[in-house]
């Protein structure tokens, strides 16, 4: 009976250790502080229509951004955590225990991957991806909502550990078999992890589906797929990697949840399961997504550099078959995570030798930007900055990458430090560069007014600096030998004051973000100073630009034609008016059936990890008729009559 | 005198064709254990041991007609015909059905024999290869119900009959996997 | 391809021999005198021409302009679908071998 009401849950789920505690009067204060907030302004009621129930992808972008923002918070505490914790565990044991060192580090991974970069990337791609194709929203706004809520249910869901449970996974962000299944891991904390992917990577799925259809169909007539802008066409093929390789995740998380909660035997030691195959499949979704990661930030740093340099794209063509081979190639690698698992010398040579052919279209986008700004009027903006500083470390990172494609080098740096380093290379100097060089870019599209300059560079010195300090050490200690994930280690090995370095490097980033934030408070209270009234801040070259600066919910009161790859610069160079005759304008509606949809899934990710039947089956109904009744919902659009549309157009051009 | 009312390459249909895309991919997945896995018997029963093929060709033949069946259903809806939409639907529901309770009846018999999913790796594999086709095919059973209501109750407007479309489309590529399941679990399971 | 009464009964009797012809192969190999790996890989051709007949009989989607992009999805997804069967077989087919 007991059972029945509460499942796996006891009272030892009650936080009852320092970080545990911690975390949830944390969270509590928080939620407790914006409560009050939103009640003394009286903006519940504004949050819900204006924002939480909006199905407008500038909303959505920025609610996005907000999401990965505090989540990025808590992803760079983990990271504090564990530079601390290296630093002074020299023939100690540290301030933390091995079990919760391993808990950070795989929570670290998990949010950085998930809920920071993709969400990020995903706020970026809804801000901006509908503005540069011409469209009017995403071909699916109703999913573009449902797939953000679900993102937030999986962060919530990741974090609802400190609250309700105690125990993350311990096993590293992929939380690898056979050391995730019961037999070692019997408390929920796998369980939360598996079910937090399984919300977000769902949330993915359908925005990728949805970017996917949107840029493929929703594109302004005559733009073909070679008049794109560089950031659609990275933006198009990180979607394809989305939906080719989303699922394996889903299938493979979806395996070891069946191992844990039915017996199963897919990867469990005995009853002849294959862990090696968990490996094999966790991997083949795992390079996809770290390409996912990264392309995306090679479509905006093409952008920034063309725009910067007043120039166009070097070798347009020659960029898009760039990415398009990255794409294909990407999902032909994967074994190089595991090259010493021990397929044979036939498999790992297959898969090392297609790994270094993707230097050949990372190298021609390189030459591509470098010929971009060559005899460019060179605008060393503060997005430039952030292109240089990626430049530097993608080379570095590249490099590192390469060393490893060759199998017998692998062997020597597998799961060192110097792998640590290379992928935190690529991930901060390629994903996170590119998002923050990203934001500033378009920052005044989307909110009217640019960002504090001088703020922003600041800050990108103290994150390259701070980059430089906190990882080069670690390629070194890989070189000398020293394994990720080390908890503690002897003094005499020598590495204590590289470790020391490192954290020093990081507390230089920490000023970066401390920089950063003071940037956003500071841009905000200054706005009326830095208002873009032309729309076209940067001189810009693609469509996006010839909206107004915040552009109308409806983006474009009448969508251009479409005759060159840079439409926006042709445009101004023709010299060009506003179309003043409007049309009538199909719109969709708010709706909070994504919330709803959402609040549902996060009780079944609950019920499940805690095994309580009736909680699943309660919303697993509710999702089904949540779902039943949208089915029969007919009226989620609504026309706005073309008098509406020029009051509107009228409005912007006398204030 | 059949005008296409439906277009495959519309964007709410070329869209949850990509979502099918993304299912093929999933059972891709189940279909590589299946494959890697079904040696892995553990000493326990094998697919030999426990496959009865003309169950399993029951299943096929039932699935198989319910899929034409449903192209019936779908030509009544671009000729405006409700109530024989309704009809041919009903039919495929009953069919599909019947194809559930094959399946379940197989599963039991496994059960009872001692052959579950705890057994070993191979009979994990089959279940959630054979089962989570199953759970995909309740599912369609549920949408082609929720679709008949559709029909009754509302006017076969454009909107409409994409909304039927999709559903018919999930129930066709239903089909479509199961010939895989047929050939590979009772097909390569048996012979190998 | 408008949606014909002729399309589907072709599509269907089609689907009905191949499968019947599958189930004969698996059933009774020594009958056509195949040893196990060609009864593997006749079985299988009969289901990838049935999934063919399927898609152009039942789904409608075949070489009209219209279907560029549906086709054009459903070949990269095949082509993700073979690479995942290959090579999660010959991986871990080496792997078996090496670390047995």
């Amino acid at each position: 009976m007991r059972d029945f009401f509460f499942g796996k849950l006891t009272w030892d789920a009650v936080p009852h250790v320092w970080y545990t505690i911690g975390g949830t009067v944390f969270i509590i204060l928080a939620a407790i502080a914006i409560g009050i907030y939103l009640t003394l302004t009286k903006r519940w009621g504004w949050l819900w229509n204006e924002w939480l129930t909006s199905t407008d992808p500038k909303k959505i972008g920025t609610m996005y951004m907000v999401f990965a923002s505090l989540m990025f918070f808590r992803g760079m505490l983990d990271a504090g955590m564990v530079w601390l914790q290296q630093a002074i565990a020299a023939d100690s044991q540290g301030y933390l225990t091995a079990d919760h060192f391993q808990q950070i580090f795989t929570s670290h991974g998990d949010i950085m991957v998930f809920f920071v970069t993709m969400s990020f990337f995903f706020g970026l791609m809804n801000w901006i991806v509908p503005l540069q194709i011409g469209a009017r929203d995403l071909a699916f706004p109703f999913l573009n909502s449902l797939g953000f809520w679900l993102t937030v249910s999986g962060g919530l869901l990741i974090n609802l550990f400190f609250v309700i449970g105690g125990d993350f996974a311990n096993t590293g962000w992929l939380a690898i078999a056979p050391f995730s299944e019961l037999e070692f891991n019997p408390s929920v904390g796998v369980d939360y992890l598996i079910w937090s992917l399984q919300l977000s990577g769902a949330g993915s799925l359908l925005a990728g589906i949805n970017f996917l259809v949107t840029i493929i169909k929703k594109r302004a007539p005559g733009m073909t797929l070679m008049k794109m802008p560089l950031f659609t066409w990275n933006s198009l093929c990180a979607m394809v990697l989305i939906i080719s390789a989303f699922p394996v995740l889903t299938a493979t998380t979806l395996l070891l949840w069946l191992d844990r909660a039915f017996e199963m035997h897919f990867f469990t030691i005995g009853y002849a399961g294959n862990q090696m195959m968990y490996w094999n499949l966790i991997w083949m979704w795992g390079h996809p997504e770290v390409y996912i990661l990264v392309i995306p930030a090679f479509g905006m740093f093409s952008e920034i550099v063309s725009t910067f340099s007043q120039k166009k794209t070097s070798g347009y063509v020659s960029m898009v078959w760039a990415a398009l081979t990255i794409t294909t190639l990407s999902f032909l690698v994967w074994l190089h995570h595991f090259f010493v698992m021990g397929a044979g010398p036939n498999v790992n040579s297959f898969f090392g030798i297609v790994t270094m052919l993707i230097a050949i279209p990372a190298g021609v986008q390189v030459f591509n930007w470098i010929f971009t700004m060559y005899k460019g009027k060179i605008n060393l903006a503060s997005p430039m900055y952030w292109f240089i500083g990626f430049l530097v470390l993608f080379m570095i990172g590249g490099m590192a990458g390469i060393f490893m494609a060759s199998p017998p080098a692998d062997f020597q740096v597998h799961n060192s430090l110097f792998l640590v380093a290379h992928f935190h290379t690529m991930i901060v100097g390629v994903a996170l560069f590119g998002i923050f060089a990203g934001i500033t870019f378009w920052f005044p599209k989307i909110f009217g007014f640019k960002l504090n300059e001088r703020l922003d560079k600041q800050a990108f010195w103290f994150w390259f600096a701070g980059f430089f300090v906190a990882f080069m050490p670690l390629y070194l200690l890989g070189f000398m030998g020293a394994p990720r994930r080390i908890d503690h280690y002897a003094a005499a090995t020598g590495w204590q004051p590289l470790y020391i370095t490192a954290l020093a490097g990081f507390c230089f980033i920490l000023c970066g973000i401390a920089t950063q934030v003071y940037l956003v408070i500071e841009s905000i209270k200054n706005r009326k100073q830095n208002l873009d009234t032309t729309g076209d801040p940067w001189n810009g070259r693609t469509l996006e630009w010839a909206t107004h600066s915040p552009p109308p919910f409806y983006n474009f009161a009448t969508v251009p034609y479409i005759t060159s790859h840079e439409v926006f610069w042709d445009m101004k160079k023709k010299g060009w008016e506003r179309e003043k005759k409007y049309e009538d304008i199909e719109c969709f509606k708010n709706t909070g059936m994504g919330i709803y949809i959402s609040i549902f899934a996060f009780l079944l990710g609950f019920g499940i990890v805690w095994q309580i039947i009736w909680l699943i089956v309660l919303s697993l109904v509710g999702v089904i008729a949540c779902i039943i009744r949208l089915s029969f919902d007919d009226e989620m659009e609504y026309v706005l009559p073309a008098e509406e549309v020029a009051k509107i157009e009228e409005a912007y051009h006398r204030g | 005198m059949d005008k296409p009312m439906i277009n495959v390459s519309d964007t709410k249909i070329f869209g949850f064709w990509v979502y099918l895309m993304t299912d093929l991919i999933i059972f891709a997945v189940l279909f590589a254990c299946f494959i890697v896995l079904h040696g892995n018997t553990f000493n326990g029963p094998t697919a030999k041991e426990l496959f009865h093929l003309p169950t399993a060709l029951a299943e096929t033949l039932f699935l198989l007609t319910s899929s034409f069946t449903c192209s019936l259903g779908m030509l009544a809806i671009s000729r405006q015909q409700k109530k024989w939409a309704i009809v041919w639907f009903i039919v495929t529901f009953l069919l599909g059905a019947a194809f559930l309770y094959i399946e379940i009846s197989e599963f039991s018999e496994f059960l009872a024999k001692g052959a579950s999913w705890k057994r070993s790796a191979f009979l994990s594999s089959f279940f959630t290869l054979v089962g989570t086709h199953g759970l995909h095919i309740s599912i369609g059973l549920l949408w082609m119900v929720v679709m008949m209501f559709r029909i009754a109750l509302r006017p076969l407007t454009e909107h409409s009959v994409s909304r039927i479309f999709r559903m018919a489309l999930f129930w066709h590529f239903l089909d479509f996997v199961w010939i895989f399941i047929f050939t590979t679990v009772y097909g390569i399971g048996y012979l190998l | 391809m408008h949606y014909k009464l002729s399309l589907s009964i072709t599509g269907f009797v089609t689907s009905l021999l191949l499968t019947l012809a599958a189930y004969f192969i698996i059933v009774r190999p020594e009958f056509f005198h195949f040893d196990i790996k060609i009864a593997i890989i006749a079985i299988f051709s009969l289901a990838l021409a049935q999934s063919l007949v399927q898609l152009i009989f039942f789904i409608n989607v075949w070489k009209e302009k219209r279907h560029f992009w549906n086709l054009g999805v459903f070949i990269s997804t095949a082509s993700i679908i073979f690479i995942i069967v290959f090579f999660s077989i010959w991986i871990i087919d080496h792997l078996n071998y090496n670390m047995r």
